[in-house]
């Protein structure tokens, strides 16, 4: 899944590595319309709805940070 | 302790610059000298108002035709440029306590003070504070200066566009030691630092006349009845109570503005007229509009002649034939038989003016 | 009681007192007396609006956390509705229904207020700006994010804490909540650094906003109609007075928080540097557009209805596209409502759908600028490129304040199009006499330093530090000579008021 995300995230934004990169959100990195269509994407290719609820720096900050929130959501 | 002595030196140094300042910026006084002359026993008539009444009325020919209770009209003018309304009332205040034999004002009306904000002139000796008594001190203090800009109560000064112009002269003055004593002498040099001097020359008893005219242009300011300034109200409201309780005779008077402005919709004179006009039979005071005279009484042209600029200062010739004017409607019988009843009358009375 | 007024610098002065002297457990208790007084020396109904609605939303905060099971998802669905509909109630209710009455009767304010009905309406002290911070705290326990608090008083603190009543900044419970009721000790730097972050202000608001006021007064709101140059010269004191005057405030506001060792967020970041029009919505009046973010736009474009449109038009046009057309759409939402909260005007929609097409079509359209980008060889990294950009965004924010320079929508356009008659130009308003010059000079050096400090900060530096680093001498010429340019050059009037309290 790790992979699919970074896959995601990089055509959003070709300009970041986001392997190791941390504070996607609170750091200012993803901006309003990147993480729009990133929720949007993610909610396609894994079936899972995000909604308001999930929109905390925390669940975004960090690819692996995505990832257990879309397992949290399955 | 270093901290303490640190803001111990930076309050000193925000101090001494402060009476530096103060000392250089702020204007010499002349109502503290002309209060005095008030406060003269011999005294029974106060005229009140801004630079309008300081070149409009002549208070030496007040005096040869006007009596008060059978003694010569004696007046002093505290009228100055640019002192608010209230101000007026406290300095009213001030000398009617001292000097129980004033038994007259004549309050000049400027509609432009009423409009717009309250105004407060720091360092322009357009304030009455310093002259209070200390329980109206804490009364200016309580209505007037606690919502000011809090530099107001701290700096007695500011820099507009010609302040530091007159930096030197102040100096000067205010180690005169005409000034230091409060001599009457010192107002004509005091004009010298204020900016009225190429125009006007000082006479005496709070009075210049206008010698010269100036080129300064001005743009119309209007008047709105329901944007009168309650301050401004309130001051007024205060002056006419104060009179009624001390048996005072209140008159108040529009001194005479070009007719180029009085004809010029944007100023709405008409407007002014009604307000002060109700305003005042409100209070039960007579209220001459010299805008509105007939013009047998006054005559009034269409040249800036009779004015030292567009606002309306009066040249001495001028204020020489208001003042007669004033004084032939103070005592009449009827005085409203001297002026037009409206607008239209007042305007085309002027020869050669039509309206616009 | 004006912020810069000497009856609002003794209430200050008592405040800060008797904070430092109270013991810890009663520190937080008295913030909220000093506000409800300074509330109610404004207008004490002004009390009952607050109570109100902060009761509300402690209430419907505890009710989320009482009835969390899965199951009662609807009926906190429900109350939030109610809360929600009760606070902006009263909002519409207080501010718009006057005008609204006003556009579909003809009738004008003047004639308004002669009916008793509309003249007996009161406007609650910072009305715009609580109901804003208390809905986001409603929304936020809501969604888990904030655990509900559990002692009202503390709520009604976060509801009514006086500095933020005249002009925000709008903050959140999490961060301000931390400040308000963690341990409170004396230290003269926060004095120091709050009462120089005031001074700023004040020289902003006082020294520079007062006196770029009248030209604009004199340009657009006098008997006389502005043409060709005219008009541009007062769509730019405009901005240099809207700015000066907003950022000065809430400067004063900060400092006077921090000199309570309350720190509160930024709403201004040299906004006028800003690349494009984006980035200037990220840098001015920041936290109103990140309340609009967090509460209007993510919620906006992750909503049920929102995903149907998206998966209608996914199968007409590529992913991306959908993406685009969506924060199109959030965009000018977002901006209406901008727009809305600043008043019911017609003036203030239509800035506020200036703002959200421009940045509407700038999502759209992001490929297409990309190559214009490419084929022009723009280099961001070059000084050349960034000056332009600059330059551009600022023309686009200036054009935009046309609209606060009319008293009607259309009335701005007028002028807007009147501005290209440059024939008809007058310097009249700005300069009437020779003398007039000298307060265009100094109103120039006074900009001076304003850049000076600004461009300080953009490298981000933070100029009270680096001036504490300076020789102590230095120091107190530099203090003893702010304190006297704002003595000297900063008064106008008394109660001047801010142009964006009474909202």
């Amino acid at each position: 899944m790790k992979e699919t995300v970074i896959e995601i995230l990089a055509s959003i934004r070709p300009d970041v590595d986001f392997e190791s990169a941390e504070g996607l959100v609170s750091g200012g990195i993803l901006e309003s319309f990147d993480l729009v269509s990133l929720i949007s994407e993610l909610s396609d290719e894994f079936s899972v709805t995000i909604s308001a609820k999930e929109l905390v720096p925390e669940n975004f900050d960090s690819v692996d940070a995505i990832v257990k929130m879309i397992e949290s959501l399955r | 302790m270093q901290t303490f002595k640190r803001i111990a030196i930076f309050l000193l140094a925000l101090i001494t610059v402060t009476y530096a300042f103060e000392f250089m910026i702020a204007q010499p006084s002349t109502l503290k000298i002309l209060i005095k002359e008030a406060e003269r026993e011999e005294v029974n008539t106060v005229i009140l108002g801004e630079s309008h009444a300081e070149t409009g009325l002549n208070p030496y020919a007040l005096g040869k035709g006007i009596t008060v209770k059978g003694q010569k009209c004696e007046a002093v003018s505290l009228a100055h440029r640019i002192l608010p309304v209230v101000d007026q009332y406290y300095l009213l205040k001030r000398v009617t306590d001292n000097n129980p034999n004033i038994k007259q004002v004549f309050f000049e009306i400027d509609p432009t003070y009423w409009q717009g904000k309250s105004m407060y002139y720091p360092g322009k000796d357009a304030s009455a504070f310093p002259f209070c008594s200390i329980p109206d001190k804490m009364d200016y203090f309580k209505n007037i200066l606690i919502k000011q800009n809090y530099n107001s109560a701290f700096f007695n000064y500011y820099i507009d566009k010609t302040s530091l112009f007159y930096v030197p002269q102040n100096i000067i003055c205010k180690l005169d030691p005409d000034y230091i004593e409060g001599n009457e002498k010192a107002i004509k040099k005091i004009y010298k630092t204020n900016g009225v001097s190429f125009n006007y020359k000082y006479v005496g008893k709070g009075y210049r006349q206008g010698v010269k005219r100036s080129g300064k242009k001005r743009l119309p300011k209007g008047f709105k009845a329901g944007a009168v300034n309650g301050q401004t109200l309130n001051g007024f409201d205060r002056i006419a109570d104060l009179c009624r309780k001390r048996d005072i005779n209140l008159v108040c008077f529009i001194s005479a503005i070009p007719v180029e402005r009085i004809r010029d919709k944007d100023e709405n004179y008409s407007a002014i007229h009604n307000y002060f006009d109700e305003l005042c039979k409100s209070k039960g005071v007579d209220f001459y509009d010299f805008n509105y005279i007939k013009t047998e009484y006054l005559k009034r042209s269409t040249d800036y002649k009779d004015f030292t600029d567009c606002d309306g200062h009066l040249m001495a010739n001028f204020s020489k034939k208001q003042t007669a004017a004033f004084i032939k409607a103070y005592n009449s019988k009827n005085y409203s038989d001297m002026f037009y009843k409206n607008y239209n009358d007042a305007v085309s009375a002027v020869k050669g003016v039509k309206l616009k | 009681m004006g912020i810069n007024t000497l009856a609002f610098l003794l209430f200050f002065v008592f405040g800060i007192t008797v904070f430092y002297l109270l013991p810890q457990r009663l520190k937080w208790p008295f913030l909220l007396l000093l506000s409800l007084s300074y509330i109610s020396f404004k207008d004490i109904r002004g009390i009952v609006f607050i109570v109100l609605s902060s009761l509300s939303v402690f209430l419907g905060g505890r009710l989320f956390e009482k009835r969390n099971e899965p199951k009662d998802a609807s009926f906190r669905k429900k109350i939030l509705i109610l809360t929600m509909i009760f606070n902006l109630g009263v909002l519409f209710f207080v501010k718009y229904v006057k005008p609204i009455y006003g556009a579909f009767s003809g009738k004008t304010p003047p004639e308004l207020d002669k009916i008793p009905f509309f003249d007996s309406i009161i406007i609650p002290l910072g009305i715009s700006y609580y109901t804003l911070q208390i809905l986001s705290y409603l929304l936020d326990v809501y969604w888990g994010r904030q655990k509900a608090e559990t002692n009202y008083g503390k709520l009604l603190l976060f509801t009514c804490y006086f500095p933020q009543m005249i002009q925000g900044p709008i903050s959140r419970y999490g961060a301000l909540s931390a400040e308000f009721f963690k341990e409170h000790r004396f230290k003269l730097h926060n004095l120091k650094f709050g009462l120089q972050l005031m001074l700023w202000g004040f020289f902003k608001k006082m020294v520079i906003a007062d006196k770029v006021g009248p030209y604009v007064q004199r340009i657009f709101f006098s008997h006389k109609e502005p043409y060709g140059l005219t008009v541009v010269l007062g769509l730019i004191f405009y901005g240099i007075q809207l700015y000066c005057d907003f950022s000065g405030g809430i400067d004063v506001i900060r400092g006077v928080s921090e000199c309570f060792d309350v720190k509160l967020a930024e709403n201004f970041r040299q906004p006028y540097f800003s690349r494009s029009l984006g980035e200037f919505w990220r840098r001015w009046h920041i936290t109103l557009g990140s309340w609009m973010k967090d509460y209007v736009f993510y919620p906006l474009s992750l909503s049920r209805p929102m995903a149907k449109f998206k998966k209608s038009l996914k199968k007409k046009v590529s992913r991306v596209t959908v993406n685009r057309i969506q924060i199109a759409i959030c965009d000018i939402v977002v901006f209406l409502l901008v727009g809305y909260w600043h008043g019911a005007e017609s003036i203030y929609w239509a800035w506020g759908l200036y703002n959200g097409i421009i940045l509407a079509i700038s999502a759209l359209l992001t490929d297409v600028y990309a190559g214009w980008r490419k084929k022009l060889g723009v280099d961001p990294k070059r000084k050349l490129w960034d000056n332009l950009f600059i330059a551009r965004t600022l023309v686009i924010v200036t054009v935009g304040w046309i609209f606060d320079c009319s008293k009607t929508a259309l009335g701005s356009l007028n002028l807007l199009k009147n501005a290209f008659i440059i024939s008809k130009t007058s310097f009249e308003p700005i300069v009437l006499n020779l003398v007039d010059w000298v307060e265009i000079a100094e109103l120039i050096i006074f900009c001076a330093i304003l850049f000076k400090v600004s461009r300080m900060k953009e490298r981000g530096v933070v100029v009270r530090e680096k001036i504490e680093a300076l020789p102590f001498a230095v120091q107190v010429i530099i203090w003893v000579g702010m304190i006297q340019l704002v003595a000297c050059f900063g008064r106008s009037s008394g109660e001047v008021g801010f142009m964006y309290a009474n909202f």
